[in-house]
Parts: C-alpha cells; sequence; structure tokens
C-alpha cells in the first residue's frame, strides 16, 4: 500500500471520521496543522503528495506482455496528402455518398486507404451496404489485421471475404449477414446458395423464407425449380408469391407451361370483319390447381374479381411470351387492349410482367402509353416501370422525355450519369426557372440528386439568369457538391511526392 | 494577405453548414472586383438579390464585413473569399474606397480600446497601482473562502462531495469569478466534471484528489506570495487568474523564431464561447508551447499555425505557467508536412521533463509529451480500452508503458498507424494517462491522429 493509496481512502471517506496519519517519516514536517485540525492535514498532504505522485510518476513494467503479431506490410503507393485529408473531412462530416465516391475513385489507382482513416471508415461501412461494397475491393493487410482485434470490423476481415464463407454465419446470423453472405455465394456458386438455403429451410421465419427466395432471382436456372416449388407449396402466401415470380422466368419448368396454358385459354386474338380483336374467356373463379400456383383469390378493393384473376394470370407468363405466341407488338397489344373491356386488367398484368423481367420493348411501350393517358396514377406505375429498365434504356428514354417526367424520376437511374444523360439533365436545370420549381415539389431533391450524380462534376452554367431563388439553397447544395467532387478527382490523381 | 490552408479557413468557418455554404461561394464567376492586399481580401458576389454583396476581410484578424443579411460571421461570401484566397485565387489589386474605409474605421475602434487617452498620454501609474492593490485584496477574500470551503470537503470526504448536485460546486467557482479569480473558478468546476463523470471513471476519487491538492497548494502559495520565486510566483498568478494583455506580453515577453509543428489541436465550444488550443514543437529550439485562442458570439477565431503541419514564425512567450503559453507575433505564409517526430526515447525521459516543469509550475496538470518508438499493447478484441483492467498500454523499447487515454477513435487510429510496428508519438499527458494527437510510424513522417 503506498502513500497515495492510503490518502486516497483516508480522503473518499473524509477527515472528519478518519483521522490520515502517514505512515511515510518523509512527510512528517510537511504539515504544520496541530493534530486537531485533521481536515488542514489531510489537505496539506493531499498537496504534497499529489505533486510528488506526479514528478516521480514510474511508467510500469511491460516487458513480459505480448504484442500482438504486426500487419503484413502493404505495398500499395498512399493517395497525395490532399486526397488523406480529404477522406478525412468526409469521414468527419460526410455526406457519406462522397466517401463512396472517394473510395470508388481511389479503386480505379493502384493506391491503398491511408491507414489511419481505416477506423472511421469501417465502423461507417458497418452499417451502410452501399459503402461496404465500395470499401471491400480497396482492404488490404492492415485492415485485416484491425478486423481480428475488433468484431465490429469482422465483416472487412480476410475470413469473411474469404471465398468460401463459414457455414456458422448462415445458422447464427441476422438476416442482413445471411443474405449478404448469400447473395455473394449465389453469384459464384448457386447451387451451394441453393443448399445452404435448403439446410435451414423448415426452422426459418417465412419473412426469412420469402427473403431468401427472392434472393434466387441473382443467377436463377433450371436447377432452382424443385426448391422454388417446395417453396410454392409453402403454407404462407408471400413465399408462394415470391416463388411463383421466379417460377414464371424459368420457361422450362412445369410451372411456367401450366401458366402458358391458363393464359393462352384465357386471352386470345381473333379476326372479325373490322380487325382484330382481343377475346377474354375466364373461369368462374380461381381453380385450385391455379390457387396452388400462387395465384391470389381475393381482390384488392375496387378490383373484380375476375379483373383480378386475369391481371394474374396475364403476368405469370414472362412479358415476352406474348408477342412471341400473338405475332403482336406490345404496343399493338396494348391497342387492342384499350378497346377491350379489360383494358386494366390486361394492361396490369403486362405493366406487372414487364416489370419483374425488366423487358425493354414491353417497358418502353407501356411507358408511351402512360405518357399519353392523363392517368392519376400513371406516375406510380410508371417510377416502377423506370426503375426496372436497364441503365442505358432508363437514360435514353427518360432523355427522350424531358421536363416533368424526367425530374420526378431522376432518382431512379443510379449514378453515375453517362455523359450524355448528364448534358441533358444540366441542359434542364440550367434553364429552371422559378415557376419550374413551384411546379415540382420534387425540385429540392432532383438538385441534391444532381449533384451526386452528374458526370462529369461540371455545374450547369446558367448565362446571367440568377438560379430559381426559391431553390436557392438547395441550387447551392449542388454547387457545392460538385465543386467538391471536382476537387475529389484532382486531388486523386494528383501524384504522391 | 497571408494565405490560409483550406482546413483553417474551414476551422474559421462558425459551423459545418457554413463551412459548406462557404466552399459553394467559392466560384470565380460568382464574383466581381476580386482582390487583395497586404490588409484585406475583398469582392463583390451575385447573390440571390439585384445588388451584389459587398464582402471584405481583414488581414489580421480574419474579421470580415458584408453586406449580406446573414448573422453568421464570418458568413459564406467571406468564407468563400478566404476559400478563394488558399485557392490562390485572388489577384493582388488596388484597394476600392469601400474597402478603405471600412480599414480606417477598424483602426480606429482599435487605437480607442488600446487605452491611451485622447491626448495621447499613458494612463496614471499611480491608478494603475491602486486597481492592482485592489484586485489583490479581492483575491485574499476569495481565497480565504475557498479555504473554509476546501477545509469543509476535507472533511465531509469525496463520497459526498461527489453525490452532490452542479451547484453545490458552481457557487463556490461562481464566488472565485466575482472575487476576479477566473482560475480558481475553472479548477474548482473541474473538479465538479470529474464528480459528474464518476460513473465512467472508476479511479475518479485519485482524479479528484489530485485536483483537491492542487487546489489546496494554489490557496496556501497565495498566501505566501512574497517568498516564492519569480517564475513560481509568475505560475501562481496566471494559475490564479491574473491575465496579461496581448500589448504587454509583446512588449515584454521573450521572443523565439523557430520552424513550429503542431502536433495538437483541441478547439472546443462552451456556450457562447469558442476556444483553440495547439501545442507548437520547436524544431531547433526544442521548446515546446501552447497557442490559445477564444472567440465569443460571432467573434472570429484565430486559427493559430496549420494543425498538422510545420510554419515558421516568431512567437512572444507568456511568462506564468507552463508550457508557456505564447503570442504569434509573426508567420510565415509556407507551411511545410511534418517530417519524423520530435520526442524522447523512453518514458522515464519524459517523466523527468514533467518533473522539471512541476519544479517551477506545481499546478501544471495536462503536459504535452513525445515519446519516440513505441508499441501499442492493446486491451482484449474490441472492449476499445474502456473497461477496468483491460486498459491499452504504449511501451517504450525500455519496456516500460503508460495508460493510453483519450477518445476512442484517436486510439484506434494510432494503432492503425502503427500497424503493429513501433510508433513515435506525440499527446497529452494527465498524469493518469496519455491521449495520443499525433503519430507516425518510428523514424517516418507523423500526422496529426485526433
Amino acid at each position: 500500500v503506498s502513500t497515495w493509496t492510503e490518502l486516497i481512502d483516508a480522503a473518499i471517506i473524509g477527515a472528519a471520521r478518519g483521522r490520515p496519519e502517514l505512515a511515510d517519516p518523509l512527510l512528517s514536517g510537511i504539515t504544520s496543522a496541530g493534530p486537531a485540525d485533521s481536515a488542514r492535514r489531510l489537505l496539506d498532504h493531499a498537496a504534497v503528495v499529489s505533486r510528488a505522485r506526479r514528478a516521480g510518476y514510474a511508467p510500469a513494467d511491460a516487458s513480459p506482455l505480448q504484442a500482438p503479431a504486426p500487419a503484413a506490410p502493404d505495398v500499395r503507393p498512399e493517395v497525395s496528402d490532399a486526397a488523406q485529408r480529404r477522406l478525412g473531412e468526409l469521414l468527419a462530416a460526410g455526406p457519406a455518398e462522397l466517401v463512396a465516391e472517394w473510395l470508388r475513385l481511389v479503386a480505379a489507382t493502384p493506391c491503398r486507404i491511408p491507414a489511419a482513416h481505416l477506423p472511421a471508415l469501417l465502423t461507417l461501412a458497418a452499417d451502410d451496404d452501399g459503402l461496404r461494397e465500395a470499401v471491400l475491393p480497396l482492404l488490404g493487410p492492415v485492415s485485416d489485421w484491425l478486423a481480428s482485434l475488433n468484431p465490429q470490423w469482422a465483416w472487412a476481415g480476410s475470413a469473411a471475404r474469404a471465398a468460401d464463407p463459414p457455414a456458422a454465419s448462415w445458422a447464427t446470423g441476422g438476416i442482413g449477414a445471411r443474405r449478404t453472405l448469400l447473395l455473394r455465394l449465389r453469384r459464384r456458386d448457386p447451387a451451394a446458395a441453393r443448399t445452404l438455403i435448403a439446410s435451414t429451410w423448415s426452422s426459418d421465419s417465412h419473412r426469412d423464407r420469402t427473403a431468401f427466395i427472392s434472393a434466387l432471382a441473382t443467377g436463377l436456372s433450371e436447377a432452382d425449380e424443385p426448391l422454388l416449388s417446395q417453396a410454392l407449396a409453402d403454407p404462407r402466401g408471400e413465399v408462394r408469391l415470391a416463388a411463383a415470380r421466379l417460377l414464371s422466368r424459368l420457361p422450362g419448368s412445369a410451372f411456367a407451361r401450366r401458366a402458358r396454358e391458363r393464359a393462352a385459354a384465357a386471352v386470345a386474338v381473333q379476326r372479325t370483319v373490322t380487325g382484330r380483336r382481343l377475346a377474354v374467356k375466364l373461369p368462374a373463379e380461381a381453380t385450385p390447381e391455379m390457387l396452388a400456383d400462387g395465384i391470389l383469390p381475393d381482390p384488392p378493393r375496387g378490383t373484380g374479381r375476375q379483373a383480378w384473376l386475369l391481371r394474374q394470370l396475364v403476368a405469370a407468363v414472362p412479358a415476352a411470351w406474348w408477342p412471341e405466341q400473338t405475332g403482336l407488338a406490345p404496343a399493338r397489344l396494348l391497342e387492342l387492349a384499350a378497346a377491350s373491356d379489360w383494358n386494366a386488367a390486361l394492361a396490369g398484368g403486362w405493366r406487372d410482367a414487364a416489370a419483374r423481367d425488366g423487358d425493354v420493348p414491353w417497358i418502353s411501350a407501356l411507358l408511351d402509353s402512360l405518357a399519353g393517358a392523363a392517368d392519376p396514377d400513371a406516375g406510380g406505375a410508371g417510377r416502377e416501370l423506370l426503375a426496372a429498365l436497364p441503365r442505358a434504356a432508363a437514360e435514353a428514354w427518360l432523355m427522350a422525355h424531358p421536363g416533368r417526367p424526367l425530374f420526378s424520376a431522376l432518382d431512379l437511374v443510379p449514378g453515375p450519369w453517362t455523359t450524355g444523360f448528364s448534358a441533358a439533365v444540366r441542359g434542364l436545370l440550367a434553364t429552371m426557372t422559378d415557376a419550374d420549381a413551384g411546379a415540382w415539389p420534387e425540385g429540392r431533391r432532383v438538385l441534391r440528386i444532381a449533384g451526386f450524380r452528374l458526370e462529369p462534376p461540371d455545374p450547369p452554367v446558367r448565362d446571367n439568369v440568377p438560379a430559381p431563388g426559391k431553390l436557392l439553397d438547395s441550387w447551392s447544395g449542388m454547387l457545392t457538391t460538385l465543386s467538391v467532387r471536382a476537387a475529389l478527382r484532382s486531388e486523386i490523381s494528383e501524384e504522391t511526392p | 494577405m497571408r494565405t490560409l490552408s483550406r482546413e483553417q479557413v474551414i476551422g474559421l468557418a462558425p459551423d459545418p453548414a457554413a463551412a459548406k455554404a462557404g466552399q459553394g461561394q467559392a466560384a470565380r464567376p460568382k464574383w466581381a472586383g476580386l482582390g487583395q492586399d497586404e490588409q484585406a481580401a475583398w469582392g463583390e458576389c451575385q447573390g440571390s438579390g439585384a445588388v451584389p454583396y459587398r464582402c471584405q476581410v481583414a488581414a489580421d484578424d480574419y474579421a470580415s464585413r458584408c453586406s449580406c443579411p446573414s448573422r453568421k460571421s464570418p458568413c459564406k461570401h467571406a468564407l468563400g473569399l478566404l476559400f478563394l484566397l488558399s485557392a490562390g485565387e485572388l489577384p493582388r489589386a488596388a484597394r476600392p474606397d469601400w474597402v478603405a474605409q471600412w480599414l480606417e474605421a477598424r483602426a480606429d475602434r482599435a487605437g480607442q480600446a488600446a487605452g491611451t487617452r485622447p491626448d495621447g498620454l499613458p494612463a496614471d501609474p499611480a491608478a494603475q497601482l491602486r486597481r492592482a492593490a485592489e484586485r489583490d485584496r479581492k483575491v485574499d477574500t476569495g481565497v480565504a473562502e475557498l479555504r473554509l470551503w476546501l477545509a469543509d470537503l476535507a472533511r465531509t470526504g469525496l463520497a459526498f462531495a461527489q453525490g452532490q448536485p452542479w451547484d453545490w460546486w458552481d457557487r463556490p467557482a461562481r464566488r472565485m469569478i466575482d472575487a476576479q479569480a477566473r482560475g480558481l473558478a475553472g479548477q474548482i468546476r473541474r473538479m465538479a466534471s470529474i464528480a459528474a463523470s464518476a460513473g465512467q471513471s472508476a479511479d475518479w476519487p485519485e482524479r479528484m484528489l489530485d485536483r483537491l491538492g492542487a487546489l489546496h497548494l494554489l490557496c496556501e502559495a497565495w498566501t505566501r506570495r512574497d517568498q516564492l520565486p519569480g517564475p513560481t510566483a509568475d505560475a501562481l498568478r496566471a494559475r490564479i487568474g491574473y491575465t496579461r494583455t496581448a500589448e504587454e506580453v509583446r512588449a515584454s515577453g521573450d521572443r523565439v523564431t523557430d520552424v513550429w509543428a503542431v502536433l495538437g489541436q483541441r478547439c472546443t465550444e462552451d456556450d457562447n464561447l469558442r476556444s483553440l488550443q495547439q501545442w507548437l514543437y520547436g524544431e531547433s529550439s526544442g521548446l515546446v508551447v501552447t497557442y490559445l485562442a477564444f472567440a465569443a458570439g460571432s467573434q472570429p477565431l484565430d486559427p493559430g499555425l496549420p494543425a498538422g503541419q510545420r510554419t515558421g514564425a516568431t512567437v512572444v512567450l507568456y511568462p506564468g505557467s507552463r508550457p508557456a503559453r505564447i503570442l504569434l507575433a509573426d508567420r510565415q505564409t509556407a507551411s511545410r508536412p511534418l517530417g519524423a517526430l520530435p520526442g524522447c526515447d523512453s518514458w522515464a525521459a519524459a517523466m523527468s521533463q514533467v518533473a522539471d516543469v512541476l519544479a517551477v509550475d506545481p499546478w501544471a496538470d495536462v503536459l504535452p509529451l513525445a515519446v519516440r518508438s513505441v508499441t501499442v499493447l492493446p486491451g482484449p478484441a474490441g472492449t476499445g480500452g474502456q473497461e477496468a483492467g483491460s486498459r491499452w498500454l504504449l511501451r517504450d523499447a525500455a519496456g516500460h508503458a503508460v495508460p493510453l487515454s483519450g477518445p476512442a477513435e484517436a486510439r484506434w487510429r494510432l494503432y492503425a498507424v502503427s500497424a503493429g510496428r513501433p510508433v513515435d508519438v506525440a499527446g497529452e499527458w494527465d498524469g493518469f494517462g496519455f491521449s495520443p494527437q499525433a503519430a507516425g510510424p518510428a523514424g517516418a513522417a507523423g500526422q496529426l491522429i485526433a
């Protein structure tokens, strides 16, 4: 027991209850207070001993302690000082979108992430799927070594990134981790992923089962049919629906054959004296076989029973099957549907199928028909269709439809945008007026998105026209984002001294 | 005018949103009539209104004025102007009239504030002595009250004091401010914050007893101030709360010209008061000094020297507390990146520096230390070193170690920079743990990590 610890004990309980008589003879002369003034004696001792403790601090002997083995050396070069500082600023103040962009730009160079920023980056990316994807290609020996010391960063370790993820984490992981693992495995080895799903199928919740079946969309093949058929018999409707969606994309499956037979029986093209027309023939209600294949019997409010059935039967086959079967282009089929009594159900079914399949000819035709019709629901349906289009097709359609449709759907085109599309958006922004800003409640969102996705990050040039006053904050926010992105590029391409 | 780094401009912004908005203004096409000379930078910025905003920034303290309606200071236009300055995009130009008028008005106000009487004569020396004696008497009264309060605290014990509400601590602190002993008030409030955070640190009784001892020693020393050696008496007055004006220090303080590496920086914001503290390590003098700046409300905060860089400057040392506080008398515009960090070769050598400081200023609390070639010994995986018994250590080449303290982020960054190999570090020692602020692989260039 040292003099200091004795003194602490005495101070905690107070001089009124204990009388600190310190054993150390060196301290005998330091207080002039009489034995009755115990508080004063305690204070005098505290003053001297606390100063002595600081002045005579002796670092402990730690030579027996084992330090962890060092990380393997990272031979990749450093990015420039400016790029390192920039990453530090972005990690401290955001936005996360620009951190991801920094990482993508550096991934195109031979450089590494500066070690000092790894802890903050790994922590931020632990909860952010997009950021994690951007970090993964840049990880190296130091992040590996850090991951082994902090469970929060385990995802960045080489064990977690290995070609064969430990199956143990499948049985015990959370839904997010399991889905990530499944998708990664599915890209590389679809059969192994299928086996993984089957291994816990009976004990997983219906929500998990739905998520895992949907994950099979990645790398879908005929080999998935048995598992999907099993899911089609699931007691829960969501699971059956997810399975049915995928089965309808496997043309060789028994399910797809049944769906084609039903679709052909329900809708036929007839020649009449005035031209062609669509003839619809439906059973009074869904048969047990249909129900077994995931057809839902009860329509949403406002839709008739038979219309609901028709929509599902139409959607259950691949969108591309209809032109093949009838010899008519999507636009022509939509015209015929419009002339029939079943327009809403037919167009709805095709919309569902086209969005699911990402079928470009169908989506283009459907979008054109929506743009023509003053359908109040067209915005929502149009967004769903646009989101299903491959990037190039989505950009092409939007560029052909400047104005309102383009602005309201900008968020559906992931960044970075192509230079052509960026130029089109930039041109529209350059002429955006206060009136536009008032008419488009999504103006603020549009400007924010444009800041992050325009490529290259050049600002729209407004020749002596002031920026729209109502959106001035968002406008200057966009300019700031663009200038930071331009700076990022020059900093990252700078040579390391 | 003297240029700034981008980081320094960001540091001048009143908040991060303003810094961002300022970057948005840093585009030359938005401006007309941009220019700078030795004393100011200026330009006219097109805002949303019809009339452009006239914006100007003074070179000596970065105070700004802008005709925009923003109440932030500096506003985004002034920040934009400074970002342009840091990017080297401000041409030298002849000062327009509106800038010249502003600078003249500033100079007039500064002249009045300096305390010269209208007739230009210095203030009456006898009156000054009278005021000084009056203040000493006020401090005498405050110290006498504080001694009674401390004796009560010692009688009832630290456990009792720890459980007291904030006001129990704050009342004597406010009394010390009335007694013109602001330093004593600060000491009491530090004890209050140790009490408040007792739940998070098992060693709070040690830390509080350490403060109690220092405070008691301050009171004792004050009553015997005539017997103290000069430097210790200066330190005592500084710790009690006697300040010197920048003019006094500039007139009488020792000057040191050197290249200074800023190896630690701490910004705080408390109510309406922002403060900045930097640790400056002199390259050839070997001196370690501290730069302190305060700004209330919308005043600009002088950013000191660029953090994590080396800059040539002449500093003036304040008399009193150790390590010495400084004024920046003259600073060069160009900064260079840090080289290998300076430092002792062992903790034993570093602790003997601590003892040297305490011999002059026994109240010294947080001290800058730098040690070379130390190894990080992390606590058990994932603990971040917070739980008792799982402390992180920093071990020198001789096998001696001190506990690592400070925020977990800085600790992990230190660890990442080390990659498991020896590092050179600079940071703060508070008598209990070492909080790292700059580090680099042993012998290689260092960087700020906190």
